[in-house]
């Protein structure tokens, strides 16, 4: 036969366990807004009953109840959705940096408008036109000189802006490989924390909600492989290569890629970083590929303009001159160095306007360099110098607006995928006033009992007079 | 589904981003007036517009050109037509000359005459536009027309100093008119201006009447070349006249074009401006009273 006291207990059991389960509440009402906060359950049971079937059990008439305990605390996540969600963040992000470097590129090149390359060649053009209408007139060649400055400058400019998009590319990847070993160290830190409390038998629900907001962090910048060990601690890999091990970090660093300016992110132990989305396969894609390609149309229109307008100039006369001019119009061999010849700049008679030999009024070479416009130059002599534009500044368009709508479809994604978790994960308030309340009848419940326990304990002990 | 606060907080905020995104979207388009404000708003009809721009710019340059060949032929043509009515003279002159009843000393008086009209004749062969010679080719640095004069002071024949250079001014693409006539068309083998009336002059000298006869026939043929001269310039004129009307045509149809592509449907896209206005309206007041609701901590005492 069970103690006297055996009642008492059972009330106690239940006191305690309505007071765990309303601070649980509490808790997820607390955090109801905390980022990457999951929902924490009481997992409630009934304690072993009486008597335990053993060989010398009290002989009673069955197996009596002894109480409630709440067992452990589980957060409700899904691992999968988890998971789901880092992949899609880091496909987000590639486009969503994609989007703001192009659409950079987009309001250098200045297209649909007034001020940009395609005005500056086309003013180029027709000043060779005007020279060739009038080759004597020393002014009209001082702003041929003047406008093929303006299409220098545009040159410049540009390759100036396109140098500068890749400093700003090594620059984040600096930025970002020391963003990264930071979030590799939280990890491996929360990872240990985790780990000694699994050790000791606890559910460390808000440090695997903590570690999990480094690892959306980390997946801005990177997509990764994880593996959960058996001892709660995770596994970081990116395509193959540990970042975070069971205790240790292998750092990123970056390193100059042989032959340029650029610096490529590696490990530290040598290898390179290879990545498939977010930020840092976004840059170098970026710097690699689209800026890479923009830049060499851009090299090749400026040095089809450079070999098409020196040759027809070096065969010309200059103004009155009895002998070809022999003189490069164009000095330089491409974007980077492009610049009009400073002998031509210093004696704007050397401009090379005609064909024939002490012929002032002769303007025909000029018109044929005015003419180049309309010759297809480019591309296997199948573009025309404005074609090649075009098909430039379409592909910037295109590109831009590929990022663009790739961001959006993720970014809608990933909203979809966010609530979900917070479906499951959320906390609902009215759901946790339920609950709450739920707990509070419970534990007054309890309470009586203690009481009616107590009163009859308390009949029992007067009886004795 | 289990709705928590939070899905409510942030399906509202999503969707009133992407409202503002668009309002924001329709006012740009408003504001600019153009449908395409970058290469991305619509990549495959980028290259149509900077083509436009591109065409619409050299059309520019073509009017340019027309108005230069203009007015190089019309200051071409003043010439020739003051050439005609010198030839004019110079037969009258030469009318008078072949009369019998005309006296030595008149025809030398007439001769004197015909000197001058073959000085002004050479003037009017070194014609310059601004500071170019316009009867000298490419050579339009050097006065053209050069008199040989004899130790009497007579001019007695003149010199051609220029070449057969033409020069082009493009009206359209591969489409030009040569604006003007090098010096060889005014003296040549079959033509030669100056040596009729040397001719006439010497003649009326001489008392030559048979050759005075013989000179108003020569006079005629110039007469009527110089005709031609001018009518080919008369009809140059008409085609670069032509031509920029056609210009002024192309550089239209471009415009209606370029507003086709680029430029919005304004009543159009004020509709949808005000249309989202409304819908952002409904769904801020929505929102408004969903975030606001009673809750259930709210009716608990």
């Amino acid at each position: 036969m069970s103690s006297t006291f055996f009642g008492f207990e059972i009330a106690r059991r239940g006191l305690m366990s309505s007071q765990i389960a309303q601070n649980i509440i509490s808790h997820n009402i607390v955090n109801a807004n905390t980022p990457g906060y999951t929902k924490q359950r009481p997992e409630i049971s009934t304690t072993l009953p009486f008597p335990y079937p053993t060989h010398n059990r009290e002989i009673i008439i069955g197996q009596i109840g002894t109480g409630v305990a709440i067992e452990y605390i589980t957060g409700i996540r899904d691992k999968i959705l988890e998971a789901r969600i880092k992949e899609v963040i880091s496909d987000e992000q590639y486009y969503n940096l994609l989007f703001e470097k192009t659409d950079e590129i987009q309001s250098i090149i200045n297209e649909p408008g007034d001020i940009n390359l395609n005005q500056a060649i086309n003013s180029f053009f027709n000043a060779f036109n005007d020279v060739g209408s009038n080759p004597e007139n020393l002014s009209i060649r001082q702003n041929l000189i003047n406008i093929t400055q303006e299409l220098v400058k545009e040159f410049k400019f540009l390759k100036e802006k396109v140098n500068k998009m890749s400093e700003d590319a090594n620059k984040f990847l600096k930025d970002t490989v020391l963003v990264v070993n930071n979030l590799a160290e939280n990890i491996k830190d929360i990872n240990l924390e985790i780990f000694r409390a699994i050790n000791l038998g606890y559910n460390p629900n808000d440090l695997i909600d903590k570690r999990n907001n480094y690892l959306n962090e980390l997946a801005k910048f990177t997509n990764y492989q994880i593996t959960e060990l058996n001892n709660g601690i995770i596994k970081v890999e990116i395509n193959g290569h540990i970042l975070v091990g069971e205790n240790y970090v292998i750092k990123l660093d970056t390193a100059i890629v042989a032959g340029t300016n650029n610096l490529k992110p590696i490990f530290i132990d040598g290898q390179d970083l290879i990545t498939e989305s977010g930020q840092i396969k976004s840059i170098m894609d970026f710097r690699d590929i689209y800026l890479n390609n923009y830049y060499n149309e851009l090299n090749e229109i400026t040095i089809s303009l450079i070999n098409e307008v020196n040759n027809l100039h070096l065969s010309g006369y200059g103004l009155n001159q009895g002998s070809p001019s022999g003189l490069n119009y164009f000095i330089g061999t491409g974007i980077d160095d492009i610049d009009i010849n400073p002998q031509i700049i210093n004696d704007i008679t050397l401009i090379a306007a005609a064909k024939n030999p002490f012929s002032p009024g002769d303007g025909s070479n000029a018109l044929d360099i005015s003419n180049l416009k309309y010759k297809r130059i480019l591309q296997g002599n199948t573009l025309t110098i404005n074609e090649a534009y075009q098909t430039f500044v379409s592909k910037i368009g295109a590109d831009t607006h590929f990022a663009n709508n790739n961001l959006y479809i993720y970014k809608t994604i990933n909203n979809n995928l966010y609530q979900k978790r917070e479906s499951l994960s959320g906390i609902s308030l009215d759901e946790e006033m339920t609950e709450l309340i739920k707990f509070q009848h419970a534990y007054s419940a309890n309470l009586k009992v203690m009481k009616v326990q107590d009163e009859i304990i308390e009949n029992l002990i007067n009886i004795i007079k | 589904m289990r709705v928590t606060e939070k899905i409510f907080y942030n399906s509202s905020i999503d969707y009133l981003q992407k409202l503002s995104q668009r309002l924001n979207d329709l006012n740009i388009k408003v504001v600019t007036g153009k449908d395409i404000n970058k290469p991305s708003d619509a990549p495959e009809k980028i290259c149509k517009i900077i083509d436009l721009n591109t065409s619409i710019f050299n059309i520019e340059q073509y009017k340019e050109n027309i108005s230069e060949a203009t007015a190089f032929l019309e200051r071409s043509e003043e010439a020739i037509a003051s050439m005609i009515s010198i030839f004019n003279d110079a037969k009258r002159i030469a009318i008078n000359g072949a009369n019998a009843v005309y006296t030595i000393e008149q025809r030398k008086i007439m001769a004197q005459d015909i000197d001058n009209k073959l000085k002004e004749l050479i003037s009017l062969s070194n014609s310059q536009y601004y500071d170019k010679y316009i009867f000298a080719g490419y050579k339009t640095f050097n006065v053209p027309f050069t008199e040989v004069l004899d130790s009497n002071n007579n001019i007695i024949d003149v010199v051609y100093n220029g070449d057969e250079g033409l020069m082009p001014e493009f009206i359209d693409k591969d489409n030009f008119i040569n604006k003007n006539i090098p010096g060889n068309k005014l003296k040549n083998n079959i033509y030669d201006i100056f040596k009729v009336l040397i001719d006439l002059k010497n003649n009326l000298n001489n008392d030559d009447v048979s050759g005075i006869i013989n000179d108003i026939d020569q006079i005629d043929k110039i007469f009527n070349y110089l005709l031609v001269l001018r009518s080919d310039i008369g009809s140059k004129l008409k085609r670069l006249e032509n031509a920029e009307i056609k210009l002024a045509n192309i550089k239209n149809v471009f415009y209606k074009l370029q507003s086709k592509i680029e430029d919005i449907d304004m009543p159009d896209v004020i509709s949808q401006f005000q249309l989202q206005q409304n819908i952002y309206q409904s769904a801020i007041t929505t929102i408004g009273k969903i975030i606001q609701q009673t809750t259930l901590t709210d009716v608990l005492k």
